[in-house]
């Protein structure tokens, strides 16, 4: 579904502090299955998180998109494939909205808004009508069992509740890929065990999963089917389960 | 040099046009010659990022312009009393040499951005930057002239003095002067009448060929933009005699007052929408066939092309009704 | 289309929550706004209003007023003079007028008298102004008693006090019959203050204004057109005056506007990051913050232009009176004829959000430009 092939991606280049964080990633991720990318901090997962999730666009390399379509652009190898390296921003955020989902190691929750406003906030710019669109965010808030807290303001949520929101604001675009980079660093067992069962669903409702972790609940999970393994922006092993 | 609070709003805004407008250039300047699509590097994303930026700045610009257009023209209006002879924004405009040149500056700067934007707004809808080229050079085009505007705003409100005798807009568009709008004036009015409706007639046609063949583009633009000056010489020649009721009041700016209901804003909105969009058909004809553009630029003109015919449509409607229900005749017809 | 307003909608929807959750930080620019536009609304109103009043006064005034010189200074012009004038082909008609300035010491107020030509006052009664009645507490009826040139008392009864309408005009004014004038400031029986001449065709004006000139080269004709001319120069260049002082004012808004959209808070960058993150687009912020500043705009500029709408006509200005005005102590209160207009309002537009708009598009396009993968790099 997604192909990279050579993906550098460099910072402040020319510049003193100049680094690699990723160095010729090749790889790539299949329809439906649960891919973890695993390996300490700083090996470039979070980065390689954002250049398969179109919210960078890496120094050198390309990437192509199987099966993915968006209005406007034709793509040149065959009817389903596209390569989106050189894409200008507003058409990468346009296949971001409606292809990827994103959970946040930190939540990223706005401060002062409400859990349903959060959970809306990435449809905004899509210019829905308002009444389904906030129909929507309350099916999504029932299905996690947050519905009596959908007037509060985020601040007031445990983390647990927050994580839940996060997740519910991941899906309200129905997108096909799930991207969450260290969803458990900062939930305890037993909510990264409820994280896992929610994964599961995602897994069976068919949607492609993408989690950077360096958990073992997670990479040892049942559900990967494929663990990456990264360092010092490369990858070292691929290991493909099940 | 007159001190009213309105000229020095417009010298205020016009410097900050041509500030912003030099900004906009410089980070044109350095897209037209490092501009590599293909590379991810920072360079290349801070370049990409810059284009938001000049969008921004042009569309401001466009609506400073249609403001700053507007309220120099009323200005000039409400000056008149300062001047010997001036009877209203003509005879203010009259007062130096530099007034009327200004005016059509300012025209022409105004038409050019609406067309920037609309050659914009197709740029954004293609994945590959496919005006990028034609959008900055023509940015760079904008630099003397915006410049060029705000010397001669400069001049013209310096170089103002009350008490100037001038000629009232009687006499500055009446048959017998030598000026640029005398002679618009001075143009026989019953050819001129001919002339107005038959190239408003056949853009009316192209346009509907083009509207629904897609094709005859570059005709039916050129005929929009001719009917734009023919409607606008038209305007001062015969079309204004109308509205006035006299035969010898040529001014094209009374329009705009109360007097005659604000006639004058149907007319030249009309005008300058349909001038406007008919420009832009033209403008994004050579690039139809691009790839990315492809399904992006023929809708674009399909729409352009109606705004231009309900213009002019609606142009040709107020000034026909006037001609016809007006009390006053034109002896030479 | 549909979609693109909702675009709008959400996002404007957004953009006032969160202004309303930065409440503290905003407020201070928006006062400011606010009064940055009250005080050139005020400006500008009060000249506007100023110069109707000016024209108020001269629309019933005379085409021409002939005044005779010595030595480069005004003096009493002979009625002879007049008979003359009205000789000059295209004139219809001369009349001497006479007025003057009395001055009350006790009061310490400057009195107009004049003796109009038509209907004037009959002998020993006057027709005061509102002002006049003020200060010196008459009323209909009352007595005024004035202090000739020969240092005696002569008592006038006051038969009316003159209307409110155009108080600036008529406030200090005392109409008075021509035997009362001449013994009240001793004036000699066969001169005139000066003459007024009014013309058949109006487009002859300059001519006959010529002639005059030509016949009696110890005139001096001034033509109402010029006066009006003046007034509006004058009262332009107060306003222009007021504009250029207050310049300064503007221009460390416009500093302290740009200040504000430049130094995001960390919270905020930390919003626009996440925003971007979960699927804006540059463009939607740009719209985000386009919105907020037209929220801020358009709150302060109608907040501002009423308060100044207030401050002018209903408070008959009080903190500009003395600079722009520049006549008169006589006019405690009085009160402006409202008068306003689009063309006041886009100027003012011009003079405030313009300014406010060009300072905030650079800032506004560098908080746009985040990049949507630093909130998860936070």
């Amino acid at each position: 579904m997604i192909e990279l092939s050579h993906i550098s991606k460099s910072f402040n280049v020319g510049k003193g502090n100049q680094f690699t964080a990723l160095d010729d990633v090749s790889l790539n991720i299949d329809r439906g299955k649960v891919t973890i990318l695993k390996g300490p901090s700083g090996s470039g997962k979070t980065t390689l998180m954002t250049v398969l999730g179109c919210m960078s666009r890496p120094t050198t390399g390309r990437i192509k998109l199987h099966g993915i379509n968006v209005s406007g652009v034709t793509g040149d190898a065959g009817l389903d494939t596209l390569e989106i390296t050189s894409l200008p921003e507003r058409f990468l955020t346009e296949i971001r909205r409606s292809t990827f989902g994103f959970i946040f190691q930190h939540f990223n929750l706005v401060k002062g808004l409400t859990v349903l406003e959060n959970v809306l906030l990435p449809a905004y710019p899509l210019g829905e009508n308002f009444t389904i669109l906030r129909q929507r965010g309350m099916d999504l808030l029932g299905m996690f069992n947050i519905t009596r807290h959908a007037a509060a303001p985020v601040d007031r949520l445990s983390g647990g509740e927050m994580q839940r929101v996060a997740i519910a604001r991941a899906l309200i675009n129905n997108p096909a890929v799930i991207i969450a980079d260290e969803p458990t660093a900062h939930l305890d067992s037993a909510l990264s065990r409820e994280f896992m069962t929610i994964l599961a669903d995602f897994k069976k409702d068919g949607r492609t999963i993408l989690v950077a972790s360096h958990d073992p609940i997670i990479y040892d999970s049942t559900l990967a089917d494929t663990v990456i393994e990264m360092r010092d922006g490369r990858v070292t092993s691929i290991a493909e389960r099940g | 040099m007159i001190l009213h609070p309105a000229i020095l709003a417009l010298i205020g805004a016009s410097l900050v046009s041509s500030f912003l407008i030099l900004y906009a250039a410089w980070g044109g300047w350095q897209i037209l010659c490092r501009w590599d699509i293909s590379s991810g590097s920072e360079l290349q994303l801070n370049l990409e990022r810059r284009t938001y930026l000049t969008s921004t700045i042009l569309s401001y610009n466009f609506a400073f312009q249609m403001l700053s257009l507007f309220l120099f023209i009323y200005t000039a209006d409400n000056l008149h009393n300062l001047f010997i002879g001036a009877m209203c924004a003509a005879g203010t405009l009259n007062a130096n040499t530099y007034g009327y040149p200004l005016l059509l500056l300012k025209i022409f700067n105004f038409l050019l951005a609406g067309v920037w934007l609309i050659i914009n707004h197709a740029d954004s809808k293609g994945y590959d930057y496919p005006l990028l080229k034609i959008k900055y050079l023509l940015i760079l085009c904008f630099v003397p002239l915006v410049l060029a505007e705000s010397y001669l705003l400069l001049r013209y409100f310096s170089g103002l003095q009350a008490d100037v005798i001038t000629s009232c807009c009687g006499s500055l568009f009446s048959s017998e002067k030598e000026t640029v709008s005398g002679g618009l004036a001075a143009l026989p009015s019953g050819p001129m009448m001919l002339a107005f409706y038959v190239v408003i007639g056949a853009t009316v046609l192209f346009g509907g060929h083009f509207y629904r063949k897609k094709r005859g583009g570059y005709l039916f633009a050129t005929a929009s933009t001719v009917t734009f000056v023919i409607a606008t010489a038209s305007l001062v020649s015969f079309i204004c005699l109308y509205f006035y009721e006299l035969p010898t009041h040529h001014c094209p700016f009374c329009l705009l007052q109360r007097e005659y209901g604000h006639i004058g804003y149907v007319l030249y909105a009309t005008l300058v929408g349909g001038g406007v969009a008919g420009l832009g058909v033209g403008v994004l004809m050579p690039f139809k066939n691009r790839k990315s553009m492809i399904n992006v630029i023929p809708p674009l003109q399909q729409r352009l092309t109606a705004i231009v015919l309900i213009c002019y449509t609606l142009f040709v409607l107020v000034v026909s009704y006037r001609i016809i229900f007006s009390s006053f005749r034109l002896v030479s017809l | 289309m549909n979609r693109s307003l909702e675009r709008h909608r959400n996002i404007l929807d957004f953009a006032l929550s969160s202004l309303l959750r930065r409440r503290a930080r905003n407020i201070s620019l928006f006062v400011l706004y606010t009064l940055i536009v009250f005080a050139l609304a005020s400006v500008v109103f009060f000249t506007q209003a100023l110069k109707r009043e000016a024209a108020l006064l001269l629309k019933d005034a005379p085409d021409i007023v002939v005044q005779k010189m010595v030595a480069g200074r005004h003096d009493l012009i002979p009625t002879d003079y007049g008979l003359q004038i009205a000789a000059i082909r295209g004139v219809k008609e001369v009349q001497p007028r006479l007025w003057g300035y009395y001055y009350d010491p006790f009061n310490s107020a400057n009195y107009t008298l004049v003796v109009p030509a038509l209907q004037p006052p009959a002998p020993q009664f006057i027709h005061i102004g509102n002002g006049v009645a003020r200060v010196r507490r008459l009323g209909s009826g009352d007595l005024m008693a004035l202090m000739t040139y020969k240092q005696e008392t002569l008592l006038l009864e006051v038969q009316e006090i003159l209307s409110a309408d155009a108080e600036l005009v008529s406030s200090d004014l005392i109409l008075i019959g021509e035997n009362d004038f001449r013994t009240l400031f001793d004036f000699p029986r066969d001169v005139a203050t000066d003459l007024t001449v009014t013309v058949t065709n109006p487009q002859e004006l300059t001519t006959v204004a010529r002639k005059i000139v030509a016949r009696f080269p110890d005139t001096r004709p001034i033509l109402k057109s010029e006066i009006l001319r003046t007034y509006d120069a004058i009262f332009d260049w107060r306003g222009g005056m007021m504009v250029v002082l207050l310049t300064a004012a503007v221009l460390s808004f416009v500093i302290f506007a740009w200040d504000k959209a430049t130094g995001l808070s960390a919270e905020e960058r930390k919003e626009i990051g996440i925003l971007k993150s979960i699927g804006w687009e540059t463009s939607d912020v740009l719209l985000l913050k386009s919105w907020e500043g037209i929220v801020i705009s358009l709150s302060a500029f109608l907040i501002g232009i009423l308060l100044a709408y207030a401050h002018v006509f209903f408070f008959s200005a009080p903190l500009f009176e003395h600079a722009l005005k520049g006549w008169g102590v006589l006019y405690p209160s009085f009160r402006l004829v409202p008068a306003f207009d689009f063309y006041q309002i886009s100027l003012l537009f011009f003079l405030t959000v313009l300014p406010y708009t060009a300072a905030t598009i650079i800032p506004s396009w560098r908080a746009a430009t985040i990049d949507p993968d630093a909130a998860m790099r936070s």
